[in-house]
C-alpha cells in the first residue's frame, strides 16, 4: 500500500511509504547522503550552502515560519564557544503529527539535513530533541543515526573533508512548552522546561550560553533537497523553488486529522488548495458528514468556518488573508455535528495543562479561560460569559514570555468571533444542543477510516 | 642589577601610560515621560525611570537578584528609534521594563492609557486565584499586591468559579511558612536560595496554575539568611514563625539601625511598638549588606531582652550613691592621673562602642598620648560562623571603629589587651576603665578577672550588661545599649553605619557619650566637644583620619541616606 503522491510533490516523501522505508540501504537507494558527500567535497563552501538556503526561501515549518536562512545568518561571526544545532522533534501541537512520518519513515534525510545544516552554520555538534511519546520516533532515531555513524555520514572528518558531525538523540518527557526553542534548550540543559526570556536569542544564548539553532524537523529535512537541487527560481520553476510561491516556497507537509475519509500525512506544494487537499488526498468528508470548520495550522491558530475553509491555498499568505495561519500544518478538520464550544474547552483544557506557569497572564488565563468555556457547555453560564471570555483572551495576548499565551488566546477569540451563535444557544437552553455524537469533538486520533492502522503491512512497529 | 632594573622600569610605563585614560563608564541618555535621564549602560528601563522619579510597578523584580521578568506588571510602553521609519516605534510585544536595557535616543512612558489597561489586566490575573484573606494576612499593610491593587486595579471581582487551590502553611525549615494560594509565583524566594546563598533549597514545582514553590526533595531550608525571603516575598506567601499573628505592621515604629551581631554591621530597620522591639528587618545599603540580613541579626532583639543589665549606678563603700557621685568620683580620679601619670591608667574600651564614644574617651584619656593604655576587648564570642554571604567572624560590629576613631595603645610604651592584664596582675594599675561586659572572654576566664582586678585600686565599668567585673568593680554606671542610643559604628570594610535611638531607656542608663561629657565636666577636663553633632563632625576631620580616608571606607556617615526600604519591594521613598 502506497500513499497518494502528489505529482512532483517530492522533497521529504520522494519514495513508496513503506515499512522498509527507512534504513540506510533503502535511503542510499534513493540518493541518501550523496547531496552531504558533494556539499562537503567542495559542491558549497558553508557560506555558499548558507546563501542557497537563504535564496530557497525556506521558512520554518515549526510554527513561526521565520526564514530559515536568515536566522541562521543571526549567528554571530566569531563565536566564543561551539555553534549548536538543535533540531525540534517535540511535535506536541494538537493536531500535528507530520514529524512524526519524517522521523519513523525517512529518519536519514533527516540526518543528511543536519549535517548539511551543521556544515552550512559552523557547528559540529546537533541534538535532536524528540516528544517523550514518541517512543517509536525516538527508537528510530536512534537505530537511524546508530547506522550513520557505523557507515561514516556522522562523526569525524566526514567523507575526508575534515568536517566533523556529531548527533545526539535526546528524548523530552512529553510536555508542549518544551516545544518552544527557549524552553527547550532550558529541558536540553536539565532544567525545568521554561522559555527563557528574550532577548537574547538562541542564537546568540542559547544551549549552556553558546549560540544555538532551532529548527524544526521539517525545515532541517528540506535543507537536503535545497543542497541537492539549489534553491531555484518561483519564475521558471527550478530547484526548490519549483514548488510554492514566491513568499511561501518548497513543499510542505500537512497532517490531516478529523471526519475525512484518508487521514494522513500528505506532502504537498505550498498554496496548494485545501479543497483538493481535502477532497483529492484526503478523499473527501466522510459520506454524511458536511465540513463545518477548520483548524488549518495546529490547535494554535484561528478557526474558519466551512466556506472560507474551501477558499485558502495552503501557503502563509492566503492564511494569513483568510485571518488564520499556517501554523505547523496540522489541519484539523471539523465537520458538522460537532460542539464548537465543546471543541474550544477541550483544546483549553490542554492549554491550561500545558502552560509552564511562569508568567501571569498565562498562568491564570488559561485556566480561567477553561473554566469558563466549561461552564458554557455544561450550561452554567450567563450571557455576559461570552464577552468576558473575549476580554480575558485579549487580556492574555502579547503579554507573556512565549507565544502559549497567544496560541491559548487566538482560538478562543476566533471560535467564538466565527460561532458566536453557538456559544449563545448553550446559554440560553442551558445545555448543549449537540448530543455528541464524536465524544472526541476534534478527533484528533482520526475520525475516518485509518487508512495506515487497517493494512496490517503498514502498522509501525518500533 | 641593571637589568632588574630596566625591566622593572619597563613594566612601568604602560601603566603611567594608561593612567590618562581611565575608563570612562559608558552612558545613554533616554527620556522616562519626557524626562531626560543619563544613566550607565546596561541599567534596566525600570531602574533608569527610578531617577526620573518614577517607580514603575513591578513583583518579579528585585535589584538585588537577578531578573527573572515574569510577572508582567512592568510593562510599559518603550519605544526605540526605528532608523529606517524614522521615527520611534513600539516593540511588537510590550517590554517588560525589568528587562530591557535603557538604550540612546529610548522614549519610555509609563502611564499611557494602554500602559495602565496593562497593569490592571495583570493584577486582574494576578488576583484571580489570589485567596484575598488579607484580614488573617500577616503582610497586609506592607503587601505590594495590596497597594498595586488600590494603585493600580481597583476593579470588582468578575470571577464566579472556584478558585484554585493549593497547600497552606507548609513548613520551609522552622522559621518560614509558606501559602501557596496565597503565592504569586514570582520566584524572587527561589532566585535569592540560587544567587544570594548558593544553597538552591527552594524551587518551583509543577506547572501552570498548578505550580507552587517547594522545598528540595530531602533538603531542609534552614541556611542562616532564610527569613530575607519572606521580606521579599511580595505578598503573605512566606511569613516568619518568629512573626506571625504578633502584630499588625501598621502598629510598627521603624527606626533606622544597625546590626551589632558582627562586624558587617549590617543596615537595619527595627520594628517597635510600646518600647518593644517585634522584629529587625533589613535596610538597603550597597557595600554592606545590600538588601539581607542574616538570621542571627533578626534575633537580636532578643538577646537584648534576655541581658541582665546593672539595675542602677553605684560606689563601692558609699550607700544609695547617686550617679553624680559615682561620677564626680570617676572625674576626679581622671583628673588626678591627669597630673599623677597616665601609666597607671589602663582603658579597656568595647568592640560595641560607639565610633563618637571611642573618640570622645579617647580624647579624654589621652590618646596616642606615650604611655598610655587603650585597648579593644570582645564583647561577645557566640555566634553564627563566618560564610561568604555577609556573615564575618568577628560577633562584634565596632572593633575596628573603636581603635580606629581613638581606643587604641599610646605610639609609645602603649599597652595592648594583653599587656594591660600583665600590669594589673603586677600591680601597676591603678585605675582600670572598662567599657561594657565581656572582659571574662579575652583575660583567661572569670577567675583571672578577679585576680587581676583585685590588684586594681579602682575598677570602673561603664556597661549596658553585667558580667564578671560588675560586682567587683568598685565604681558601675549603666548605660544604654544600640537599641536606645544614637552612634556610629565602622564595619570590617571600613563603612560606616548609623544607628538610631529607637526604643526608651531604662531608668538611670546613661548614653555613653552624655556620661563621658558628664564626666569631662566633673573632672574639670577640657572636653574636644559639646554634642554629638559636633563630635561627629570633628572626627571627621580629624586629620589622622582623614589622612587614612578613615579606613579606607566612606568617609561619611549616612544617616537617612538611602531611604529606601526593600520590604516587599515596594519603594517606600
Ligand atoms: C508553545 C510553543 C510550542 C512549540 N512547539 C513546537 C514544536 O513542537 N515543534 C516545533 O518544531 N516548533 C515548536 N514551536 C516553535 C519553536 O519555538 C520554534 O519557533 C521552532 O522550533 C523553530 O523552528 P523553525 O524555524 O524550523 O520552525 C513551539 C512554539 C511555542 C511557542
Ligand atoms: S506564556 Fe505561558 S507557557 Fe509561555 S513562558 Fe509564559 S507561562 Fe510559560
Ligand atoms: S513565595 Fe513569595 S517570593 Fe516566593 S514565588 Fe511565591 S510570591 Fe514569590
Ligand atoms: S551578617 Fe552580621 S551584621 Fe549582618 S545581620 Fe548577620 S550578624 Fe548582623
Ligand atoms: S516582569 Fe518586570 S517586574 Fe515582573
Amino acid at each position: 500500500m502506497t500513499y497518494p503522491i502528489v505529482d512532483g510533490a517530492r522533497v521529504l516523501l520522494n519514495f513508496e511509504r513503506n515499512t522498509e522505508s527507512w534504513p540506510l540501504a533503502s535511503y542510499e537507494s534513493r540518493h541518501g547522503y550523496v547531496t552531504a558527500k558533494e556539499a562537503l567535497g567542495g559542491k558549497y563552501t558553508p557560506e555558499a550552502l548558507l546563501e542557497e538556503v537563504k535564496q530557497s526561501g525556506l521558512r520554518g515549518r515549526g510554527g513561526a515560519g521565520f526564514p530559515t536562512g536568515l536566522k541562521w545568518s543571526f549567528l554571530p561571526r566569531d563565536p566564543e564557544g561551539p555553534i549548536t544545532l538543535v533540531v525540534n522533534a517535540d511535535e506536541s501541537e494538537p493536531g500535528t503529527f507530520k514529524d512524526r512520518v519524517v522521523m519513523e519513515e525517512n529518519p536519514h534525510q533527516l540526518i543528511e539535513g543536519c549535517v548539511l545544516s551543521c556544515y552550512a552554520m559552523g557547528s559540529n555538534n546537533c541534538y535532536i530533541y524528540i516528544r517523550g511519546e514518541y517512543v517509536g520516533c525516538l527508537k528510530r532515531m536512534h537505530a537511524a543515526v546508530e547506522e550513520a555513524y557505523a557507515a561514516g555520514h556522522l562523526g569525524k572528518n566526514l567523507y575526508g573533508s575534515g568536517f566533523d558531525c556529531d548527533i545526539t538523540v535526546h528524548s523530552g518527557a512529553g510536555a508542549y512548552i518544551c516545544g518552544e526553542e527557549t524552553g527547550l534548550i532550558e529541558s536540553l540543559e536539565g532544567k525545568k522546561g521554561q522559555p527563557r526570556i528574550k532577548p537574547p536569542f538562541p542564537a546568540v544564548y542559547g544551549v549552556y550560553g553558546y549560540p544555538t539553532i532551532v529548527n524544526n524537523v521539517e525545515s532541517i529535512a528540506s535543507v537536503v533537497y535545497i543542497a541537492d537541487q539549489g534553491a531555484g527560481a518561483t519564475v521558471d520553476r527550478t530547484g526548490y523553488r519549483r514548488w510554492g510561491t514566491e513568499k511561501s516556497a518548497g513543499t510542505k507537509l500537512f497532517s490531516v486529522s478529523g471526519p475525512v475519509k484518508r487521514p494522513g500525512v500528505y506532502e504537498v506544494p505550498m498554496g496548494y488548495p485545501f479543497a483538493d487537499l481535502l477532497n483529492k488526498e484526503c478523499g473527501g468528508m466522510l459520506d454524511g458528514i458536511a465540513l463545518k470548520a477548520l483548524i488549518v495550522g495546529g490547535s494554535s491558530v484561528p478557526v474558519v468556518d466551512a466556506d472560507t475553509a474551501m477558499q485558502i491555498t495552503m501557503d502563509y499568505e492566503s492564511c494569513q488573508e483568510h485571518g488564520t495561519l499556517l501554523g505547523s500544518g496540522g489541519v484539523i478538520v471539523i465537520g458538522e455535528g460537532t460542539c464548537m464550544v465543546r471543541a474550544l474547552w477541550v483544546l483549553l483544557r490542554f492549554y491550561h495543562h500545558e502552560s509552564c506557569g511562569q508568567c501571569t497572564p498565562c498562568r491564570e488565563g488559561t485556566g480561567w479561560i477553561e473554566r469558563i468555556v466549561h461552564r458554557i457547555e455544561h450550561g452554567h453560564a450567563s450571557p455576559n460569559d461570552i464577552d468576558e471570555l473575549y476580554r480575558i483572551a485579549d487580556g492574555m495576548e502579547l503579554r507573556t514570555i512565549c507565544t502559549l499565551a497567544d496560541a491559548a488566546a487566538w482560538p478562543t477569540k476566533s471560535f467564538i468571533d466565527v460561532f458566536r451563535s453557538e456559544f449563545e444557544e448553550h446559554i440560553d437552553k442551558g445545555c448543549c444542543p449537540y448530543d455528541n455524537q464524536f465524544p472526541d469533538p476534534l478527533n484528533l486520533r482520526g475520525g475516518g477510516v485509518p487508512q495506515r492502522h487497517d493494512d496490517p503491512e503498514h502498522v509501525f512497529v518500533p | 642589577m641593571s637589568d632588574n632594573a630596566t625591566s622593572e622600569s619597563a613594566s612601568e610605563k604602560p601603566e603611567v601610560a594608561v593612567e590618562p585614560t581611565a575608563p570612562v563608564p559608558e552612558t545613554v541618555t533616554l527620556s522616562i515621560d519626557g524626562i531626560e535621564v543619563t544613566v550607565p549602560k546596561g541599567t534596566k528601563v525600570i531602574e533608569a525611570a527610578k531617577q526620573a522619579g518614577k517607580v514603575i510597578p513591578h513583583f518579579c523584580y528585585h535589584p538585588g537578584l537577578p531578573v527573572d521578568g515574569n510577572c508582567r506588571m512592568c510593562i510599559a510602553d518603550v519605544r526605540t528609534w526605528n532608523p529606517r521609519a524614522e521615527k520611534h516605534m513600539p516593540a511588537r510585544r510590550p517590554a517588560v521594563t525589568c528587562w530591557v536595557d535603557a538604550e540612546d535616543n529610548m522614549q519610555v512612558f509609563t502611564d499611557t492609557p494602554e500602559v495602565l489597561k496593562s497593569r490592571a489586566t495583570v493584577m486582574e490575573f494576578l488576583l484571580l486565584n489570589h485567596p484575598v484573606d488579607c484580614p488573617i494576612c500577616d503582610k497586609a499593610g506592607e503587601c505590594m499586591l495590596q497597594d498595586y491593587y488600590m494603585l493600580h486595579d481597583r476593579q470588582r471581582s468578575e470571577v464566579r468559579d472556584e478558585k484554585v487551590h493549593k497547600p497552606r502553611l507548609v513548613p520551609f525549615g522552622d522559621r518560614i511558612l509558606y501559602n501557596g494560594e496565597r503565592c504569586i509565583l514570582c520566584s524572587r524566594c527561589t532566585r535569592f536560595t540560587e544567587h544570594v546563598t548558593g544553597t538552591h533549597e527552594l524551587g518551583i514545582v509543577n506547572r501552570g496554575d498548578r505550580a507552587i514553590v517547594e522545598v528540595v526533595e530531602g533538603g531542609d531550608f534552614a541556611n542562616a539568611y532564610t527569613d530575607n525571603v519572606a521580606d521579599i516575598c511580595p505578598v503573605g506567601a512566606l511569613t516568619k514563625t518568629d512573626f506571625r499573628f504578633k502584630k499588625r505592621v501598621w502598629f510598627l515604629k521603624h527606626t533606622e539601625s544597625v546590626c551589632g551581631g558582627c562586624s558587617r554591621t549590617c543596615n537595619t530597620v527595627v520594628d517597635h511598638d510600646r518600647e518593644e522591639i517585634i522584629r529587625i528587618m533589613p535596610r538597603e545599603r550597597p557595600g554592606v549588606n545590600d538588601f539581607w540580613i542574616c538570621n542571627e541579626g533578626r534575633d537580636l532583639y532578643k538577646e537584648l531582652a534576655a541581658t541582665e543589665r546593672p539595675a542602677a549606678a553605684s560606689l563601692a563603700g558609699k550607700d544609695q550613691a547617686s550617679a553624680e557621685d559615682v561620677i564626680a568620683w570617676i572625674g576626679e580620679g581622671l583628673a588626678a592621673h591627669k597630673k599623677e601619670g597616665r601609666e597607671r591608667l589602663a582603658v579597656i574600651g568595647s568592640s560595641w562602642m560607639s565610633n563618637e564614644e571611642a573618640w570622645l574617651l579617647g580624647h579624654l584619656v589621652g590618646k596616642g598620648v606615650k604611655g598610655q593604655h587603650l585597648a579593644v576587648k570582645t564583647d561577645r564570642v557566640d555566634g553564627y560562623p563566618a560564610d561568604d554571604v555577609l556573615h564575618t567572624d568577628d560577633h562584634n560590629p565596632n572593633r575596628l571603629g573603636a581603635s580606629a576613631s581613638g581606643i587604641a595603645p599610646g605610639k609609645k610604651d602603649g599597652k595592648d589587651l594583653a599587656g594591660i592584664l600583665a600590669a594589673a596582675q603586677a600591680g601597676e594599675i591603678d585605675t582600670l576603665i572598662v567599657w561594657g561586659p565581656g572582659l571574662a572572654h579575652d583575660w583567661g576566664g572569670d577567675d583571672a578577672v578577679a585576680e587581676a582586678l583585685a590588684k586594681v585600686a579602682r575598677v570602673i565599668q561603664l556597661t549596658d550588661a553585667v558580667d564578671a567585673v560588675t560586682p567587683l568593680a568598685h565604681a558601675v554606671i549603666p548605660l544604654r545599649n544600640w537599641a536606645e542610643r544614637d552612634g556610629t559604628w565602622t564595619n570590617v570594610d571600613g563603612f560606616h553605619s548609623r544607628f538610631k535611638k529607637a526604643l526608651r531607656p531604662p531608668k538611670g542608663a546613661w548614653d555613653g557619650f552624655e556620661l563621658l561629657l558628664a564626666i569631662a565636666d566633673a573632672g574639670g577636663l577640657k572636653s574636644p566637644a559639646k554634642n554629638l553633632r559636633e563630635a561627629r563632625k570633628k572626627l571627621k576631620q580629624d586629620p589622622e583620619l582623614q589622612a587614612r580616608e578613615f579606613l579606607d571606607g566612606r568617609f561619611e556617615f549616612p544617616g537617612n541616606q538611602t531611604g529606601f526600604r526593600h520590604l516587599g519591594g515596594v519603594l517606600e521613598t
